[in-house]
């Protein structure tokens, strides 16, 4: 049964009382609020997501509630908690949703060791995917939403999960987390995506998120070989460019972004040594959101990958 | 005094082209070397050597024309120290 199953009446009383089993991936959450936010925005973006029996393990229980204090009165607050445990600091009730997005990035990058985690986005086609690790600011999730709104499958907005072992990437479809201006330049785009409410004044600044499409929640349990590590680089007024990357330059930058490549130790280098192996590498820099999707739909695997 | 690689156990290396990325288990650290330093670890690799018949070695596998022996020694001796100080090589 899928979270659009429930009405919405139905998804709020869940979330109130036993929680729901949502189930992202190759994980389990069980997620319990009582915040109307929270409930209007799970049963919008996670509609196609698969919920768990009650009876099954959950990976991670978390929830969101009000902390009773003062501020409940004047300034609301929206609080995480892990296992029982507050994680975080308090945020504004207004800010309920995106704090659930971040917490549940926190709770994979924190506690999934099986897999090289890299802080990077992940689209597939054709059998292939491309790897884009980037820092903040790049326009990763930015690339990744128009990607993804032109036939790439989604794996992941924020977090690839690099298997040990062979290598290969386990998809973790959830919404794409955009900020400020890339909100519009994708609504703009894509103008049938589907977004969350826009909350101001975070951390951030302005976010929203961005439904993953039915297609990549099906599939989310496709594992994909990564034959492209491609680092991205919004640069305004830019012509779009590919530019080889030395892969033992990747190898060090991919392992920057990675959270927990030392504490995989010997495991993480050869895992991470296979996923360079088997991949091209690239900068790419861009501007224009139609010419980076023309030169992603003429990339070639190398032929080791085929 | 000869210098000699860690042992084999300690370290792993991958390479593409003449880039190499080396991974201290010891340390826990990864280095990506540039093409003198891996020759010097190659080199020692063979056998424990001090670093003036180092420096003999490789001088011309590294086609060193446009400096003096000195000044190619005093290069493979600071290359020694920083590679002793990551862990990689140590005194036999």
């Amino acid at each position: 049964m899928n979270v659009s199953a429930l009405t919405p009446s139905e998804l709020k009383f869940r979330l109130k009382k036993s929680g729901i089993f949502l189930r992202t991936g190759s994980f389990i959450t069980h997620l319990q609020t009582s915040i109307p936010g929270v409930s209007e925005s799970v049963g919008l973006l996670y509609a196609d997501y698969p919920l768990a029996e009650q009876a099954d393990f959950a990976d991670f229980h978390v929830s969101l509630t009000r902390p009773r204090n003062l501020r409940r009165w004047f300034k609301p607050q929206a609080l995480f908690s892990f296992d029982g445990n507050t994680i975080f600091k308090p945020l504004p009730l207004d800010q309920a949703f995106p704090m659930l997005e971040w917490g549940l990035n926190w709770c994979v990058s924190n506690h999934v060791n099986h897999c090289l985690i890299v802080h990077a986005a992940v689209v597939e086609k054709g059998g292939y995917a491309v790897l884009l690790p980037a820092p903040p600011g790049s326009g990763k999730s930015t690339l990744c939403a128009a990607l993804v709104n032109r036939g790439w499958r989604l794996l992941s907005d924020e977090l690839a999960l690099v298997r040990v072992g062979d290598g290969k990437l386990i998809p973790l479809p959830r919404p794409v987390s955009l900020k400020n201006e890339s909100i519009e330049i994708i609504r703009r785009y894509e103008p049938s995506a589907i977004f969350s409410r826009k909350v101001d004044d975070t951390l951030k600044g302005t976010v929203a998120h961005m439904k993953a499409s039915s297609d990549s929640v099906a599939r989310a349990s496709e594992v994909v070989q990564v034959a492209w590590v491609i680092f991205p680089k919004y640069q305004a007024g830019s012509t779009a460019c590919l530019e080889t990357l030395p892969q033992a330059h990747a190898f060090m930058r991919v392992a920057d972004n990675s959270f927990n490549y030392s504490l995989l130790g010997l495991n993480g280098f050869r895992t991470m040594a296979r996923l360079i192996d088997g991949s091209l590498c690239y900068d790419f820099t861009y501007s224009k959101l139609d010419d980076a999707i023309e030169i992603f739909g003429a990339l070639t695997p190398q032929a080791s990958s085929k | 005094m000869k210098w000699q690689v860690i042992s084999d156990q300690e370290v792993n290396c991958c390479s593409w082209g003449n880039e190499w990325v080396f991974y201290n288990k010891l340390s826990g650290d990864t280095h990506l070397l540039g093409s003198t330093a891996v020759q010097i670890l190659l080199e020692l690799r063979k056998s424990p050597l001090k670093a003036q018949l180092l420096t003999e070695a490789l001088a011309p596998r590294l086609q060193v024309k446009k400096v003096t022996h000195e000044e190619f020694l005093f290069q493979i001796e600071h290359l020694l120290g920083e590679l002793n100080t990551l862990g990689l090589i140590e005194f036999s």
